[in-house]
């Protein structure tokens, strides 16, 4: 049975089936608001309609009938995807690196909440796929130029108007998020693979800082037992104060 | 006679002597190109439908699966478990195998993926490379992703 009744980040105990009854998947709201809005914003700056940049530099090349993102996945580039998946390039890909730091909070991260924290680390990586030698010139500066700066400035901005009719999606009511920094950027062939097939595109990395708070309601008490003992460097004095609640029967 | 109709003469006869091993009972491995499409929005997401055509050389039997050697594996800087299949005979009139039209078949956030049933259980394969490098055959270079089933 369940007994973790607390929200973290996005992250609410208990895990009810419902929440995944349709998507079969294990959910990170987080993840998905922040890739959806990427999505949106990378599409909405570089353009989508004749006479925009995108439009204009794409013309002759392999990506001459391919939108700034044709694809989405939320995951890290990684080589089985990359082979196994049928990718529609340009595509993003974003998702958390799996490494983070519960209190690990650096400064000027706090932002006054109470409770745990976790922060973590996260990449967005925009591949164009196998580009010849005159169309990554062409694309160059937007992969190692544009697209890191409208990363910073969309989730810094925590919004784009091209996603969710410019609300933002972060706070009350929404997606807790505590704060998010994007941090570094590597622009570069992405080596595929044992074989190094070259995709053109460039990963930013950035992090965030996600809250615990108690649910108000939900589980009931069942009970508990503590021992409370004191000690030092010697050992520990054991037994010193023991607390039993009472559990509810059953039956 | 053009030189279109010799190849694909050619084919027809490598095509036919594919099979004579496994008429001797020496072709055990069975190889499947699998294809996977979900329901939701992501790939992963919903309920996978999987499409499943075996490749076989002619008259329908299974190709030839190599283990690749620890030297084939060095210099192809491939995984241990590796394997390459094949000969298989690129498309003639009335055989060959099309792998181009499984691919086009495939759309954006379906996967493919190779499953080889070997008398040691069922495994998992990713497709490394094509080797089209001959006119009469072709061969798969396959890593592999897990094992399925003992």
């Amino acid at each position: 049975m369940p007994s973790i009744n607390q929200t973290f980040g996005s992250t609410s105990f208990p895990l009810i089936g419902a929440d995944v009854a349709v998507t079969k998947s294990f959910a990170d709201p987080l993840r998905d608001t922040l890739l959806a809005m990427i999505v949106a914003a990378t599409n909405a700056e570089f353009g989508t309609e004749d006479g925009s940049q995108w439009f204009i530099v794409r013309e002759g090349t392999s990506l001459a009938t391919k939108l700034p993102v044709n694809d989405s996945f939320p995951s890290l580039p990684t080589e089985p995807i990359l082979k196994s998946r049928v990718n529609d390039f340009p595509i993003i890909f974003l998702d958390r690196l799996g490494s983070g730091a519960f209190e690990g909070l650096e400064e000027g991260e706090s932002d006054g909440m109470e409770g745990d924290s976790d922060a973590c680390e996260w990449a967005v990586t925009w591949c164009l796929g196998p580009l010849r030698v005159g169309e990554a010139h062409k694309f160059n500066a937007a992969i190692k130029m544009i697209f890191p700066r409208l990363v910073r400035l969309t989730f810094e901005d925590r919004c784009h108007p091209a996603y969710n009719d410019g609300a933002i999606p972060f706070g009350p009511g929404g997606i807790p998020l505590g704060s998010i920094t994007v941090r570094e950027y590597d622009a570069a062939e992405i080596p595929v693979g044992e074989d190094k097939q070259l995709y053109y595109g460039v990963s930013v990395q950035f992090r965030t800082v996600e809250h615990s708070e108690d649910n108000s309601t939900g589980i009931p008490f069942l009970g508990a037992n503590h021992s409370i003992r004191v000690g030092g460097r010697e050992g520990v004095v054991s037994g010193i104060l023991d607390l039993n609640t009472d559990f509810p029967r059953k039956g | 006679m053009g030189a279109i109709e010799n190849r694909n003469r050619y084919r027809a006869i490598a095509d036919k002597a594919r099979k004579i091993p496994y008429d001797h009972g020496l072709r055990n491995d069975r190889v499947y190109l699998i294809g996977g499409s979900w329901t939701g929005l992501y790939t992963g997401e919903g309920v996978e439908t999987q499409t499943s055509t075996e490749l076989t050389v002619y008259g329908g039997v299974p190709p030839k699966v190599r283990q690749l050697n620890s030297e084939q594996l060095a210099l192809g800087n491939l995984p241990l478990g590796s394997l390459k299949v094949g000969p298989i005979t690129p498309p003639y009139p009335g055989g060959g195998f099309d792998l181009t039209a499984l691919g086009a078949a495939l759309t954006t956030g379906q996967t493919f993926e190779i499953k080889v049933v070997r008398q040691s259980g069922e495994f998992t394969y990713v497709l490394d490379s094509i080797e089209q490098d001959h006119a009469l055959h072709y061969m798969l270079v396959l890593k592999p992703l897990g094992k399925t089933s003992a």
